[in-house]
């Protein structure tokens, strides 16, 4: 086989090799075969599979063979030009005849080369993910043997041929643009939107009189909104997206994990939230100094601060990134808004602001998506039924997978990752912990875990189905879907631009603002709680309620202008890799702070230095583990955990525990 | 001159002597293009295939086919060569390559400027009997190309240290001379003009030397003489050759001036070139008498000999000039006995000084189904002309 065109490009789940098309000649055939065939070969599996034929539209299949091909965007490829092979296998037959003494032949094989009518002008796009193919359109000059590269929104084709023999000096750029549109209704919803929130944080401000209020609502907060909140705050804009992207790209192995909170609520409940609640901490690290000593307290409080801005500058950059791919809304200014509206209610209202915001923010989330979902299925050709079996017959809804294989995302990984890091931000992380001291006591605390809970199960279950929803629609309309997107994250974006009625993609574009800012002012707060209580009031015992109230204040602005600062430089500087690897480094560190919470409760015998060195000793077997092996990223919070403790025991054997605890565990 | 039998001769030559011979032993039947490398029987003994002379001949069967008689085989001859060009013999910009390999594998890279020029005839010429605009389109886009190289013909491919000792050479803007006229049909009138009025420029007044009354094959970019090799070097051949490009375009371009100025440089270079000692025309010789770089100086070539019987025959014919006639009478007779092979057809190509017969070959690498049909075919119609107007 020669003259097929391979190229690399993501497949939804990994990046994969697609072959299409070439030719051969076939010992004792009379003619060279062009195929239309496209083959995927994904290297976790190890294998070739075969896709849909090359084809314009939805009509008959094309051979093609010495096309260009390259990769556009995150999941679609360019195949420019190319030879169908019709004239070449006339030119054959010409020659066959010749050989066999027609002397005639030779006159008309020349023929066809000189009155070629030029090679194959239509540019072909193909999605790796829908396994559809879409007609892009005619080229200036056909060519066929050319070279394609891409830089973003352009494809550059050098030279090839135009005709047989024929060679193009020329360069041709061929753009694609997304159009990007988004008209004043949808700006009146967002505008409705973010002026709510700011009067919200005003409508709390006054009832907030001292850091207990600010940080604990005075245990006003009723279970259910705590309970809401909860779910609010761990669901992030980045979930909100990458939820359905990932869906629509893989399949619904990644459920499991977001269920195991089913599995942890009742340990959390049993075990942690006791010491939480009885103590009436202000933060979850308080606890650890009761626990280990200070030290350990500052290292975990310190830890979770840097945690924090990065958090809050991937959650300020990523969406507004998203956004402004199918928008074309300023990147700065999507940040700035998000940003300075949440620091404003967040640091004006306190929690109680922050947790009614939540409420609020998960009932637009929610509603937004069940009504994304209606106008998915609206715009399916053939509707639920062909969502139904386009998705089972491509294996979109796959959830278990029993395989062995420690690097992809198959049950046992997702269960245990699941299971480690619901348990991790459970536990260790304050915008959530915090959360269980706003209710009035340990029970409604309990409900309200309970609730969040329970709510994850449908929710999550819409979600994952508003990625199938989009496989199936775009499987159905691939011309909708703007082919050069740089990440496949925008796919659900760019449908709630392009396909949703005016006015209720404001909605939902306000819902992905939401599902941001229920994350980031829970951020904030918490950081503002970190300062005030782990560090401001230990430092300055003496400072009067009024004084923290000033430092609370004013470290959730800080923090938060700080976080909206980063986000700008991300947005503004091309060091988004660079980024990624200090979150990522930050995000190993997680797996400790929850190891330091799970040592303190189940393992007496560990103390504050074995603590510490089995925390550093965890986080080095974690690099180890990440450099040199490929064991899936969902396991990595697991790992960091599980080694920062087996190793903290073995150092409890040298520095052993001299510090008592008590709680007495009575009836709840 | 017998003019009446001397026409006959010349159309017999052509017509059933020296065109059969190429009909029967050049053709390539199975890759299309044509043999060329052929002993003095006909006989193939290299099947390597030279553009310029595929080129040529395509060339010449298209003219017999517009010029003589429409002859379906002399047509099909021309195509059997353009369709092995047009499908092998250029890089696909339209730069042709020097030789290819009997199935059109490229040999030798595109160095040449006269495979393109030879290229551009033979599509030029095609044209004229297809009408097919896939010829004109090949004819047009390498003259462009020509056009691009006039003024760097080698390109990339030159061997000169760059800015030691640049000369520029006579063959280019002799051709175009041809060229321009051959290709008139395709070419926008103003490209027409200006080609001719630059090439007639160069041959007439930048290498044609007054005080020698001779044209140099080398001079210095700014035209003035270079006291080297190469600056000394006379190819009396390509003077006499290009002075019959001189006087049809002189027919054109009603200049009669011009044509008395070429009969001039014609006989001149006559005295000078003709071998008094032997007979025939020297290939190579030196400005000042020193003796010549090329060791093959001495040799009578057929092409030398052919062309200048039609310059002298042109000439002839349109100032009536009777030293024309003395010297046309000389080198036929010398041609005729010495070149003709009237044992096989066809003509040998290379004598040694003392006209005797060097290779037994006729075609090779450089002699192909060009200069001897073309001369006959051109002496021949001359010689009609000047028959009736005799009459």
């Amino acid at each position: 086989m020669t003259g097929a065109t391979l190229v690399a490009q993501m497949d939804g789940e990994e990046t994969a090799l697609f072959l299409f098309g070439g030719r051969a000649r076939q010992a004792k055939e009379p003619v060279t075969q062009f195929y239309s065939g496209v083959y995927h070969y994904r290297p976790s599996e190890g294998k070739w599979s075969r896709k849909n034929d090359m084809q314009l539209g939805r009509k008959k299949p094309i051979q093609l063979a010495m096309a260009a091909g390259v990769p556009l965007g995150a999941s679609h490829i360019l195949l420019a030009g190319g030879d169908e092979g019709s004239i070449y296998n006339r030119v054959e037959a010409e020659m066959n005849a010749l050989e066999s003494g027609d002397l005639t032949a030779s006159e008309r094989r020349d023929s066809l080369w000189l009155h070629h009518p030029g090679f194959f002008n239509r540019l072909l796009v193909y999605n790796t993910v829908t396994d559809t193919w879409l007609d892009a359109g005619q080229m200036a000059e056909p060519v066929a043997v050319s070279t394609a590269v891409s830089d973003g929104n352009t494809v550059l084709l050098a030279g090839g041929e135009s005709r047989p023999g024929i060679r193009s000096a020329s360069i041709q750029a061929i753009t694609f643009s997304v159009e990007t549109g988004f008209g004043w209704l949808n700006y009146v919803v967002l505008g409705i939107y973010f002026t709510g929130m700011l009067l919200l944080g005003f409508f709390f401000m006054g009832r907030e009189n001292d850091t207990t209020d600010f940080f604990k609502a005075g245990g006003r907060i009723p279970w259910w909104a705590a309970g809401i909140s909860i779910f609010a705050t761990t669901l992030s804009a980045i979930t909100f997206i990458a939820i359905p992207a990932k869906t629509y790209a893989a399949d619904w192995r990644m459920l499991v994990f977001n269920l195991t909170i089913i599995l942890i609520a009742p340990v959390v409940i049993r075990y942690f939230l006791p010491f939480f609640r009885r103590f009436n901490f202000d933060t979850a690290y308080q606890y650890l100094e009761l626990r280990f000593s200070r030290p350990v307290r500052w290292v975990a409080s310190l830890l979770f601060i840097f945690f924090m801005v990065s958090r809050i500058a991937i959650v300020l950059f990523l969406p507004s990134l998203a956004l402004n791919a199918v928008t074309g809304f300023s990147v700065y200014w999507a940040i700035v808004i998000m940003g300075v509206v949440t620091i404003i209610y967040c640091t004006s209202g306190g929690i109680e602001a922050v947790v009614w915001g939540d409420v609020i923010q998960g009932f637009i989330l929610i509603i937004g998506a069940f009504l994304a979902f209606f106008y998915m299925m609206s715009g399916v050709e053939g509707g639920i039924g062909t969502f139904w079996t386009s998705a089972m017959d491509n294996d979109k809804f796959r959830t278990f997978d029993f395989r062995f294989d420690f690097t992809q995302p198959v049950f046992w990984v997702v269960l245990i990752g699941g299971l480690a890091n619901t348990l991790i931000s459970y536990t260790s992380d304050q915008s959530v912990v915090q959360r269980y001291m706003t209710t009035k006591d340990e029970k409604a605390t309990a409900r309200s875990i309970w609730l969040n809970g329970f709510l994850s199960i449908p929710v999550s279950l819409l979600f994952f189905l508003l990625g199938t929803g989009l496989y199936a629609f775009y499987i159905s309309n691939p011309g909708q879907l703007g082919v050069v997107n740089p990440n496949i994250d925008s796919v659900f974006p760019q449908f709630i631009v392009s396909q949703m009625p005016s006015g209720l993609a404001g909605l939902l574009i306000a819902a992905i603002f939401a599902a941001a800012m229920s994350t980031l002012s829970s951020n904030i707060n918490s950081v503002s709680a970190v300062v005030t209580a782990d560090f401001f009031k230990i430092l300055c015992p003496t400072a009067s309620s009024a004084k923290s109230m000033l430092v609370a204040r004013w470290s959730g602005i800080v923090i938060g202008l700080f976080g909206i600062g980063m986000a700008l430089v991300l947005a503004a500087w091309n060091i988004a890799s660079l980024w990624d690897q200090f979150n990522t480094f930050l995000g190993l560190l997680t797996g400790g702070l929850g190891a330091l919470f799970v040592m303190g409760i189940f393992f007496k015998r560990i103390g504050g230095t074995a603590a510490l060195g089995g925390v550093t000793g965890g986080l080095m077997v974690l690099l180890l583990v990440k450099n040199h092996s490929d064991l899936s990223f969902l396991m990595y919070g697991f790992t960091g955990m599980f080694s920062s403790v087996v190793l903290a025991l073995l150092l409890s054997l040298i520095f052993p525990n001299r510090k008592k605890l008590k709680v007495t565990r009575g009836r709840i | 001159m017998d003019v009446g039998k001397l026409k006959t001769e010349y159309r017999d030559a052509l017509l059933h002597n020296v065109i059969p011979f190429w009909e029967k032993h050049s053709p390539d039947r199975q890759y299309g293009g044509y043999f060329t490398c052929l002993e003095r029987d006909g006989k193939i003994f290299d099947t390597d295939k030279f553009v310029w002379l595929q080129g040529r001949q395509v060339w010449l069967f298209s003219t017999l086919y517009n010029r003589v008689e429409k002859k379906a085989e002399w047509l099909d001859m021309a195509r059997l060569g353009a369709g092995f060009l047009a499908r092998h013999g250029h890089d696909g910009h339209f730069n042709w390559y020097f030789s290819l390999t009997r199935e059109g594998q490229p040999l030798v890279e595109p160095y040449n400027v006269f495979s393109d020029c030879f290229a551009t005839m033979a599509f030029g010429q095609l044209y004229k009997a297809t009408g097919d605009d896939a010829h004109a389109h090949i004819a047009k886009s390498t003259f462009q190309n020509i056009l691009n190289r006039v003024d760097n013909p080698k390109g990339r491919f030159s061997k000169v240290t760059p800015g030691t000792r640049p000369l520029k050479g006579f063959s280019l803007p002799m051709i175009l001379c041809n060229l321009a006229l051959e290709i008139e049909h395709l070419l926008p009138a103003e490209v027409v003009e200006e080609t001719i009025q630059a090439a007639l420029h160069e041959v007439m007044e930048v290498f044609y030397q007054e005080e020698s009354g001779l044209i140099l094959e080398n001079v210095k970019p700014d035209g003035s003489f270079s006291d080297t090799f190469d600056g000394r070097l006379l190819n009396p051949g390509h003077g006499i050759e290009a002075m019959w490009f001189v006087m049809d375009l002189a027919v054109r371009l009603g200049k009669p001036e011009l044509i008395e100025k070429a009969t001039e440089i014609v006989l001149r270079t006559l005295d000078y070139a003709w071998d008094k000692e032997h007979g025939g025309i020297f290939y190579f010789m030196d400005i000042k008498g020193a003796p010549p770089q090329q060791l093959e100086w001495d040799q009578k070539l057929w092409w030398v000999h052919m062309e200048t019987l039609i310059s002298l025959i042109k000439s002839y014919q349109l100032t009536g000039n009777e030293k024309c006639v003395d010297w046309f009478e000389r080198v036929h007779a010398y041609t005729w006995a010495h070149f003709s092979d009237a044992e096989n057809g066809e003509w040998f190509g290379y004598l040694n000084r003392r006209g005797e017969v060097l290779l037994p070959l006729k075609g090779g690498k450089w002699k192909g189904c060009f200069h001897v049909p073309r001369g006959l075919l051109q002496v021949w119609k001359t010689l009609e002309l000047i028959d009736l107007s005799q009459r």
